[in-house]
């Protein structure tokens, strides 16, 4: 009897619980309907950059004294840093967005709930993906278009996909399996990050030749267990540093510490590199020099 | 009944102890077979044997039977069944000196030590000091108010890891949420060498305390009236259990749960005596937190998922279960 009261009671709360969450669905499904292109704002551009990326693309566009604010991130071009500064990505500061008076705000998808506050206020917002080579050329040419820069936009597109077309005719001398890391602590092999499925570092890799070993995975950029790097034995392992690391010094580094793994195939051939550069972690004008990059080391690789 | 029953719970922990130490360093993406593991050293399969899974299997142990005792020794110290090794924000401070080598850029290695674990120690210390000296000074050695003011601490800590988290650039959050998740992922035994003799000494003194543990459960005056020094033994208490949580967290982050059911489920099972509890904490805590470790690393394939997200998950209803079944039995 006492068991039966029990569940009765139990049954009602979770009632309201499914039933409040079915509402929430409903009316995030409904909003879903609402995206359309934003109307292009009228008199002198006054653009905010919410992401690395598109400010590297407003810049290259030519749009640098039309920028008024960007991200705290945002170290691209130099003159970038010179701008107002409105936090990051997790720590926004609207306030210093409002000040600023823009009339366009490009951003990431990521930034939804953002960006209906500012939609709320009459600003101009121009989301643009990031994720995938074709996500780079669609935000250039977007930009471009909204901001009246089409040519230039154009241009730019077209510098990258022949710099694309000409890393397809490259094959290297072998198809690679390949390991990317994004992150790994110095002289460390735990928490460390490779790039997954669906992102542009994934697609670079099989545009020259070779097949990333965690192409296979369930995150975009997956923290990868040494079990599980074993499992995928990859044959070459790319590390990607930031800017002002020396990729002499790194590249030994790395050999140094992959090597305490037994029976890593790239560990024991002496396949280990490390690229140094901000540009290899934006997905924006620069992933041209990416590919380019990339095109070199593996013509390079026996 | 109970005493009869006694002799069989403890027989069957030690049943489940021994088959989780057998079973759980085969279990894994690679599969290890018998001949792999007495085979030839440098060969991929030894190494992941040897230098990733049994080092694995030793930390777990050590640090699920370190967390059972901390949170046994802050609930018979605070006659509190809601304490955890956590409560008194032991695992805020480490998680805050993490955040902080994380910001400052400090990750991986200086003079040859690791520094995140450093860094936990160091922010881990710093809580217990900073409680211990106001114990001594301030507030007074009263349980209530050393509750009270490791709970003002453990959130004065939150918010500063939050402010760092705030602050800090989208990667080195990242990072440090997944350190708060708590891990047994090593290579080698560096972080079980870490908890072990703290281990070793918390056992000890524990022990060693085991009948004043049970005065002090069933009230101060009582205890005080029996002879057992309550200030100098709270004051040790608090610096032993500390010391437990204090390693293990910088060793596998702030693995959550296992401190606050181990010792209940040992209670449900063993009864209330703290020389059959200790006993019961080492012999389950460990193998709980290996068994869930063994079921994260297998669970989705890709990836390995860290312990602190199925401890709950597995160990909430089935301490559910036992308490139901209990009461039932009861009635």
């Amino acid at each position: 009897m006492k068991e039966l009261l029990l569940t009765r009671r139990c049954w009602s709360p979770l009632v309201s619980v499914a039933a409040t969450v079915g509402v929430i669905v409903l009316l995030l499904a409904g909003c879903e309907g609402a995206k359309e292109a934003p109307p292009i704002p009228e008199g002198a551009l006054r653009i905010l950059s919410l992401s690395p990326n598109t400010t590297e693309i407003l810049f290259r566009l030519g749009l640098g004294d039309e920028v008024v604010g960007v991200t705290d991130f945002c170290r691209y071009p130099p003159e970038a840093l010179e701008k107002a500064k409105v936090g990051g990505l997790l720590n926004p500061n609207l306030e210093a967005m409002f000040a600023l008076e823009p009339n366009l705000v490009v951003l990431l998808p990521a930034h939804e709930v953002l960006a209906r506050k500012l939609q709320s206020q009459k600003i101009a917002v121009l989301a643009v993906p990031n994720d995938t080579m074709a996500d780079v050329l669609e935000s250039i040419e977007s930009i471009g278009r909204i901001a009246g820069r089409s040519e230039r936009a154009a241009a730019l597109a077209d510098s990258i996909r022949s710099a694309i077309e000409s890393a397809k005719k490259m094959k290297p001398t072998q198809p690679w399996r390949v390991m990317i890391v994004v992150d790994r602590p110095r002289r460390g092999l735990a928490g460390i990050f490779v790039a997954g499925p669906g992102t542009y570092l994934d697609e670079v890799v099989q545009l020259i030749g070779g097949t990333n070993v965690f192409g296979q995975s369930l995150a975009r950029y997956p923290e990868a267990g040494i079990e599980e790097i074993l499992f995928r034995n990859p044959q070459v392992i790319i590390e990607l540093r930031p800017s002002g690391v020396d990729p002499v010094e790194a590249t030994e580094e790395a050999r140094i510490v992959w090597r305490r793994i037994p029976g890593l195939s790239a560990a024991e051939s002496g396949r280990i590199y490390a690229l140094a550069g901000d540009h290899l972690v934006v997905p924006g004008p620069r992933i041209g020099r990416t590919i380019e990059e990339f095109s070199a080391l593996f013509g390079e690789i026996r | 009944m109970r005493i009869r029953n006694t002799g069989r719970t403890l027989a069957l922990l030690l049943l489940f102890f021994v088959t989780v130490l057998l079973v759980a360093p085969f279990l894994g993406r690679e599969a290890i077979r018998f001949s792999d593991i007495f085979g030839t050293e440098g060969t991929t399969r030894f190494f992941i044997f040897w230098t990733l899974r049994v080092p694995r299997l030793v930390l777990g142990l050590l640090a699920g039977a370190s967390l059972a005792l901390a949170g046994l020794t802050f609930q018979t110290l605070f006659r509190n069944p809601l304490a955890t090794p956590f409560t008194l924000g032991v695992s805020s401070g480490a998680a805050f000196g993490v955040a902080a080598a994380v910001l400052l850029g400090l990750e991986g290695y200086l003079l040859g030590l690791e520094v995140t674990p450093v860094f936990a120690l160091a922010g881990a210390g710093l809580v217990v000091y900073i409680l211990y000296r106001l114990a001594r000074t301030g507030v007074g050695l009263s349980t209530l108010h050393l509750l009270l003011a490791g709970v003002a601490l453990s959130y004065f800590f939150s918010s500063l890891l939050l402010f760092a988290q705030y602050m800090a650039d989208f990667t080195q959050t990242f990072r440090m949420v997944h350190w708060l998740m708590g891990r047994l992922e090593t290579i080698g035994y560096g972080p079980a060498l870490m908890i072990l003799p703290a281990f070793i000494f918390g056992v000890l003194i524990l022990a060693a305390n085991r009948r004043e543990l049970d005065l002090l459960l069933t009230g101060e005056e009582i205890a005080r009236s029996r002879g057992v020094p309550v200030d100098r033994l709270r004051k040790n208490l608090y610096l032993v259990a500390s010391l437990l949580t204090a390693t293990t967290v910088a060793a596998c982050g702030p693995i959550g749960f296992v401190g606050l059911v181990v010792p209940h489920i040992v209670r449900l099972l063993l009864g209330v005596t703290h020389g059959r509890l200790i006993v019961g904490c080492v012999l389950l805590g460990g193998p709980f937190l290996v068994a869930c470790d063994a079921i994260a690393r297998n669970v989705v394939p890709e990836t390995e998922l860290p312990v602190g997200i199925v401890t709950a998950l597995l160990g909430g209803p089935f301490f559910l279960w036992l308490l139901v079944k209990r009461q039932k039995g009861e009635a």
